[in-house]
């Protein structure tokens, strides 16, 4: 039950998105009883981080992470992917992904 | 999970958690560095991690080596902090993106990672503890608080201008 003693849980859970879409309404329908904690309401709404996907930074060069097990393990001498300690080495082998991924057009 | 699985990883998730990590440490080099030995981190241990889950481990294992590097570099990050504070206040900025961006600064790493992990990717609380290694209630807590704090940036601001 929402309150004028607890609503700012309330508030703070829906921007959260964590309430079910009953107590959503619940909330809506206290904010529209109680026009004074409407500015309030509308502060925490807007403290929402908008995720800026279209034109954030992007990890350039992803097919540097990517793997190819066989190629790994040819690449290694046949020590098998267990047998690899170093990081280092690591990139250089997907390196060797990079390069071999020609042969996987579907990569 | 396969090596399929994996590349698949790769083209999905490397986008949110370099901007996860970059958000952290500022330093584009250093968030690549940690994006990377999270993808190793994962490759390594492909064949124990669920394909379903591995978006999770790696926001996990990367969430982690950047509170070590922060760590690492703390004092260096003080000094950032206390430079920005001259600047803000200096010259107030009235566009509600880049103050939620200086507000979201202000916060401590655990917080602001809380509030990414939330409003970035959608996370519930109980999928951010399992993250971060708080539990759901120490979750909830730290992003109410995190979100009074913004909000009460925000306000700051507007009855300032």
């Amino acid at each position: 039950m929402i309150t004028r003693d607890n609503y700012e849980e309330f508030f703070l859970l829906y921007v959260d998105n964590e309430l079910s879409v009953t107590d959503r309404r619940l909330v809506e329908a206290f904010v529209g009883d109680n026009p004074d904690l409407k500015e309030e309401w509308e502060s925490l709404l807007q403290c929402r981080i908008q995720s800026d996907t279209a034109e954030g930074p992007v990890f350039a060069g992803k097919e540097g992470l990517m793997k190819f097990a066989e190629e790994e393990e040819e690449g290694i001498g046949g020590a098998g992917v267990g047998g690899r300690v170093c990081p280092p080495a690591s990139f250089e082998i997907a390196g060797v992904g990079k390069t071999t991924s020609d042969r996987h057009p579907a990569r | 999970m396969t090596e399929k699985e994996y590349n698949e990883c790769v083209t999905q998730y490397a986008d949110n958690v370099y901007r996860f990590i970059l958000k952290n440490l500022r330093q584009e080099e250093d968030a690549r560095d940690v994006v990377q030995t999270a993808f190793e981190k994962l490759w390594k241990n492909r064949h124990e991690v669920d394909a379903l889950k591995s978006k999770s481990y790696l926001f996990t294992v990367a969430y982690h080596q950047m509170i070590d590097h922060l760590r690492k570099t703390k004092r260096i990050q003080l000094r950032e902090e206390f430079r920005e504070e001259t600047r803000v206040s200096d010259k107030p900025v009235h566009n509600l993106k880049k103050v939620l961006e200086e507000a979201l600064s202000r916060l401590n790493e655990t917080q602001r990672s809380l509030v990414l992990l939330k409003d970035y990717e959608g996370y519930s609380y109980s999928e951010i503890g399992q993250i971060t290694g708080l539990n759901e209630s120490q979750v909830k807590v730290y992003l109410h608080r995190a979100r009074l704090q913004l909000k009460n940036y925000l306000v700051r601001l507007e009855n300032l201008i």
